[in-house]
């Protein structure tokens, strides 16, 4: 079972990687797959006539053993209680190593007699090693010393699909942000109403751009109308890319995502006001964007102190465990650059095209560990998230974005993100021949928020 | 009129060799009620190993069975059944692909999985699942046909197929994830190289997402075409990308193409010099599925699905000037004089898509066919007679209700599709 349990487990790191480690085991684990070999398995058995059953033949033998030898131990064990099978798998079959019983008075688990088990029908044996009744898996590496609990649940699985949620969409039904980052899940099915300002993933959150994405979103799949809007607060931003009608689809599953998207600025209204410089319009036709993941589980990070009410072992914890997701992936944008004449209507001076649209993606989202152990516990939940991501494009126009959200409460919210995008030099010719550019430079954004949940 | 025969006599061989070494199927499913059950397939390879992994050990302790629980196979979907009233014990496990599914029943997966490893499995939304609906599939009757559309039009019919647009290839690492080369796009009624340029990409029952790039090649499968122009005329590639999701009846497909870069002939591989160049530089279809025949219906002939949604394209005209610069034209290879360089079109998207009944024996119906309108644009036609379970031989007729610089006006393709296991 320590297998499973590794397996589940995924990559467990004592610490977080260089990232330049990262991406080099990055592409081997996105499709790789494990594979590790155990020949030890550990069960209790939850029926309760193949436990009666066995204890009765076993009893019967241990207590006419007992008449020739007085000092004949492993007699603790009663028809009530629940045996313990510890066995060893081989490719020819399976032994039986050790039968153990629950002993909840003692909290422990004593082994039977050996020598009483050689002496028990094979049948017996047999039914016990088949396991065709009701049982449940033990954790091998507590069996000798670890408590007795009704749940023994030896699946730890690291949340990572938690990870990926709480970036995807929410964790909660209603998460409500006051940058209008909007996810309304309905409850009984599983899909959500979802407003997205901006095009984050593209290095241009709201502050850095002037768009909307309305839209509804599955586990999977995310379909949306793009409109124009303008951010309801921003702090910086030098030059936002115009928003347009438009639309788009994305999908993220735990291995691959990705978004196809476009805006036809034509649709737009024809108000000058409407556009953050109308003399010098910078907006994106298309887009996509392809993206390969893997999660790795992070461990916390505990320290001692001497004195204080913290912690009941005396630690506290430096850095919580939680869930490492990183993203590496490439894009494909398309900038138009013109001006909005007297009409209203977009001339387009220039339009990129070729390499310089081409683009690599990387992000690193870290969430905390979800805590499981009660609703209480939850609702007294401190978490975080952090991400930091890095758009770089082919023509050297680089774009970070970072974003950090803090639970004080559950129900409760409170976020930063940053953003900077760097410039990009449109040129062209013009009629006479001659070459003219334009400096497009986004800017640095800082959008604090704060969100309420359900 | 211009007749081209192709020579297919290597591709055949390759097929005929695959072919004969290929099984039949029998479908053995028994249908359980959506309402009462609910079903999901395990995406997170972890809890799929948990699975692959107990039923292995059952394996070993219980060798007696291994006939009837086989190994999870590499790329097997493995799939939970359980009660929507009573959730406390999966009521099935089916593992397998294409048809072929092993069913564990409730006092099995006890058995085989213990009650830890179930509890981690029911709860579904703690990890990455999709909706399994091929267990409530009926293979008999209408069920068969309206299943059998539904997973022609979203996912490849065998792990490779090869067809008149796409060549589709199951990865072998997961069977929910195919490779896909795309070069026509016949919902957009343009058939073969008609679409211009290619699209190498990957997808899933959910979504599908590629990179649209000038044509390298072409893998031709029409055995015969006919169009009314000397040259048939096509619209040309560039380097873009193509996207499409699925959700439920909803489907999404938008594709798009940038610009071509001034003085870069490569950008096309195919262009001359004083070329006039088409390029559809963005287009969308949104539609939704709609069953007409009843599902349940066991003597139906024929199942049949209605789409209906919208549709938008957007061609850009050039021309390719010998000093390297595309240049966006007004006026077309006739001397006619355009309003625009470009062609906007929104309309209604409408389609019929019906098949006869499932032979049970190749799994295919005998005749599939599609009537497809684009209001004012396209009506398109096709029509795919099954000759066995691998080779099918589609037939399109596209007829465009107005002159287009870039599509024939009237069009037929022949051609030659193969599915085939690996």
């Amino acid at each position: 079972m320590a297998r499973l349990r590794l397996i589940t487990e995924g990559i467990y790191l004592k610490q977080a990687p260089p990232l330049i480690l990262i991406f080099f085991i990055f592409l081997s684990q996105v499709f790789s797959q494990g594979s590790e070999d155990e020949n030890s398995l550990v069960w209790k058995i939850k029926d309760g006539n193949v436990n009666a059953n066995t204890i009765e033949e076993y009893l019967d033998i241990y207590y006419k053993g007992l008449a020739q030898n007085p000092n004949l131990s492993g007699g603790g064990v009663q028809k009530h209680m629940q045996l313990v099978v510890e066995a060893h798998l081989s490719d020819t079959g399976i032994s039986l190593q050790k039968l153990r019983y629950e002993d909840r008075s003692k909290n422990s688990r004593p082994a039977l007699n050996a020598s009483i088990l050689d002496s028990m029908s094979i049948e017996s044996i047999e039914t016990l090693l088949s396991r065709k009744y009701k049982w449940t898996d033990i954790d091998p590496t507590v069996i000798d010393d670890g408590p007795i609990t009704d749940v023994v649940n030896i699946f730890k699985e690291r949340n990572y699909k938690h990870c990926r949620d709480v970036n995807w969409w929410s964790r909660n039904e209603i998460d409500i942000s006051s940058n209008l980052h909007w996810v309304v899940r309905f409850k009984y099915a599983s899909t959500a109403f979802v407003l997205e300002p901006g095009l984050p993933v593209l290095g241009y959150p709201a502050g850095l751009s002037r768009l909307l994405n309305i839209g509804v979103a599955s586990e999977v799949v995310k379909a949306y109308l793009t409109v124009p809007w303008k951010p309801i607060y921003q702090f910086g931003g030098n030059h936002p890319i115009e928003g347009a009608w438009g639309g788009g689809y994305k999908f993220d599953t735990h291995r691959i995502g990705g978004m196809v998207g476009f805006q036809d600025i034509s649709l737009n209204a024809k108000s000058l006001r409407r556009y953050h410089s109308p003399k010098s319009v910078v907006f994106i036709p298309k887009y996509a964007l392809l993206y390969f993941s893997v999660t790795f589980a992070i461990d916390g990070i505990d320290k001692d102190v001497p004195t204080g009410p913290s912690s009941l072992s005396g630690r506290t914890t430096v850095w919580p465990s939680g869930s490492l997701r990183t993203r590496v992936g490439f894009k494909l944008i398309e900038y138009s650059h013109g001006e909005i004449n007297q009409n209203g209507s977009f001339e387009e001076i220039m339009n990129s095209s070729g390499l310089s649209n081409v683009g690599v993606h990387f992000r690193a989202e870290y969430v905390t560990d979800q805590i499981r152990s009660s609703e209480e516990e939850n609702q007294k939940r401190k978490s975080f998230i952090l991400a930091a991501q890095i758009n770089y494009d082919l023509d050297n126009q680089l774009g970070l974005v970072i974003e950090s959200s803090y639970h004080p409460y559950r129900t409760i919210k409170l976020g930063l993100n940053m953003a900077y995008m760097g410039p990009k030099i449109f040129e062209w010719e013009k009629p006479d021949g001659t070459l003219d550019l334009f400096e497009w430079n986004p800017g640095f954004t800082v959008t604090p928020y704060f969100a309420v949940n359900f | 009129m211009v007749t081209r025969f192709k020579n297919f006599v290597g591709l055949f061989l390759f097929v005929l060799l695959t072919v004969s070494n290929a099984q039949e199927v029998e479908p053995k499913h028994t249908p359980l009620d959506p309402l009462k059950y609910d079903a999901w397939t395990i995406e997170y390879p972890p809890y799929k190993w948990i699975v692959e992994e107990k039923i292995k050990a059952y394996r070993v302790i219980n060798p007696d069975e291994n006939q009837n629980i086989p190994v999870v196979g590499t790329g097997d979907k493995v799939a939970l059944v359980v009660s929507k009233f009573q959730k406390d014990n999966i009521v099935e496990i089916w593992y397998g692909a294409d048809g072929h599914y092993t069913i564990l029943k409730e006092k099995q997966v006890d058995w085989i999985l213990g009650e830890s490893a179930e509890e981690e499995l029911r709860k579904k939304n703690t990890y990455f699942n999709l909706d399994a609906r091929f267990i409530f599939e009926d293979r008999t009757g209408s069920a068969a046909g309206l299943n059998y559309i539904h997973q022609k039009n979203s996912a490849a019919l065998s792990d490779v197929q090869i067809s008149p647009d796409l060549i589709d290839i199951n990865l072998s690492i997961s069977r929910d994830y195919s490779f896909i080369y795309k070069w026509g796009y016949p919902r957009m009624a343009l058939v073969n190289n008609q679409w211009g340029g290619m699209v190498l990409g990957v997808r899933n029952q959910s979504f599908e997402i590629g990179v649209r790039m000038p044509p390298v090649f072409y893998l031709n499968t029409d055995l015969l075409s006919l169009s009314d122009g000397i040259e048939a005329k096509h619209l040309n590639g560039g380097w873009g990308s193509f996207g499409a999701i699925k959700y439920q009846s909803f489907t999404g497909e938008i594709s798009f193409v940038s610009p071509p870069s001034s003085s870069k002939k490569d950008f096309d591989a195919s262009i001359n010099d004083d070329q006039f160049l088409s390029i559809m530089d963005l287009s969308l279809l949104m539609y939704t599925d709609v069953q007409i025949t009843h599902r349940n219906n066991q003597e139906s002939l024929i199942s049949a699905i209605f789409q209906g949604g919208l549709y938008l394209y957007r061609v850009q005209n050039y021309k390719y000037d010998p000093s390297g610069i595309f240049i966006p034209r007004t006026n077309t290879l006739d001397g006619d004089t355009l309003s625009s360089h470009q062609e906007t079109k929104l309309g209604l998207y409408l389609s019929l898509d019906a098949c006869t009944k499932v032979n049970q024996k190749i799994g295919r119906p005998l005749i599939e066919a599609q009537l497809q309108l684009h209001t004012s644009y396209a009506f398109m036609t096709a029509l795919t007679v099954n000759i066995n379970r691998h080779i099918a031989v589609p037939i399109y007729y596209t007829y465009m209700f107005e002159e287009l610089q870039w599509a024939p006006r009237k069009a037929l393709h022949i051609g030659f599709r193969t599915t085939f296991d690996l």
